[in-house]
């Protein structure tokens, strides 16, 4: 049996990235010394306290350190239980990611503390809320207006049936460079994922357009110069390029993830929040459920300006 | 903004051009309002929104 001392009080790490056998690869079983690596994750007792963080987690922590402890366990099955453990800690350690490629250290830094002092804003009530869907709530200020911030529901920042922010983002960043007529997606700008204050969220483009449903609630008309008819063909193909060349679907289009950009003459997809990328070749040729969705809100669309 | 880098790349060509000119290091965009330009390093208190280089040298556009 061997003995490992053990802090049962979960302990905050100052900084997780200095923790440096948790990098980014995973266990290479030619080569690893599995004992000094278990017992450098016990001797950081961070595996306790990560473990414990994340729902069923914690089994995963539990089977490591109960076969840990077996004289007879396997090497194997210590490097499968050891990678759970570090894929564990991956996946609850802070993200952060900013998308301009070209910013220094110090524009990062600077950008975060004004991001800092945002969210502050956000929780003091002192930010607008332009928008509220089922898993997140999106604010802007009128001083600042051409960012908005996307904040994700306490309860929902680690739902597996939703996207996170980070998932999110990647589709934004990715369909950043689609366009057809004006139709496209909001920018992503930076996004963050805290998961020991549990606060999940993304800076992006505000767009300037209002939602399907925002347009009926106020009874809005469309302007005698819209092209309606160029928008919604717009619209189709912009959806159709993302099903079909990018293989996303994006699974919820409907009244308020649409949005009507009066001034440019387009419709813009946005939450991408249930997005998911097609699996096979065969499901590649088949139409999406995005395109009959679309035809849907449209109809409904039509009928509500000859009304 | 975001939308229109492109757009803000070009009405930040004039600003860099008198910021070299007058070898300024910071500067108010007329156009659109609450922007501006540091040659080098942002301030406390700006959001930056855009790196680009220009002639060799590196300027950052902020809101502020």
């Amino acid at each position: 049996m061997k003995e490992f001392a053990i802090n049962n009080q979960p302990q905050i790490l100052e900084n997780p990235e200095k923790t440096s056998s948790f990098n980014d690869e995973f266990v290479d079983m030619d080569n690893l010394d599995i004992q000094q690596e278990i017992e450098e994750i016990l001797d950081h007792e961070s595996g306790h306290k990560f473990a414990g963080m994340l729902p069923g987690k914690e089994q995963i922590w539990q089977n490591l350190l109960t076969e840990s402890l077996k004289d007879d366990v396997s090497r194997e099955q210590l490097v499968i239980n050891l990678n759970k453990v570090r894929q564990a800690i991956q996946e609850i350690k802070s993200k952060e990611r900013f998308f301009d490629e070209n910013f220094s250290q110090k524009d990062i830094e600077i950008a975060k503390n004004y991001i800092k002092n945002i969210i502050e804003k956000i929780k003091n009530g002192e930010m607008n809320e332009i928008g509220k869907g089922n898993s997140a709530v999106v604010f802007t200020h009128p001083d600042f207006s051409d960012f908005c911030f996307k904040i994700i529901k306490g309860n929902l920042i680690n739902d597996p049936s939703i996207n996170n922010v980070e998932k999110e983002a990647e589709y934004l960043d990715r369909f950043s460079k689609v366009q057809v007529g004006n139709s496209r997606t909001p920018k992503p700008y930076y996004l963050l994922m805290d998961n020991e204050q549990g606060l999940h969220y993304l800076v992006m483009e505000t767009m300037k357009a209002f939602s399907l449903d925002q347009f009926k609630e106020k009874g809005m008309k469309l302007p005698d110069n819209f092209d309606l008819d160029k928008a919604i063909s717009d619209f189709k193909i912009y959806i159709e390029n993302l099903n079909k060349d990018y293989y996303v679907d994006h699974n919820d289009i409907r009244d308020p993830n649409v949005m009507i950009d009066l001034e440019n003459n387009a419709f813009i997809l946005i939450d991408f929040g249930r997005s998911s990328g097609r699996k096979d070749e065969h499901f590649q040729n088949n139409e999406s459920s995005d395109i009959k969705n679309l035809n849907i809100v449209m109809d409904k669309f039509l009928s509500y300006l000859k009304n | 903004m975001l939308k229109d880098t492109e757009h803000l790349k070009e009405l930040v060509k004039p600003v860099i051009a008198k910021m070299q000119n007058n070898g300024l290091t910071e500067m108010a965009m007329k156009e659109p309002k609450g922007f501006f330009v540091f040659k080098g390093e942002a301030k406390e208190g700006y959001m930056p929104v855009k790196r680009i280089e220009e002639d060799g040298e590196s300027f950052l556009i902020c809101h502020k």
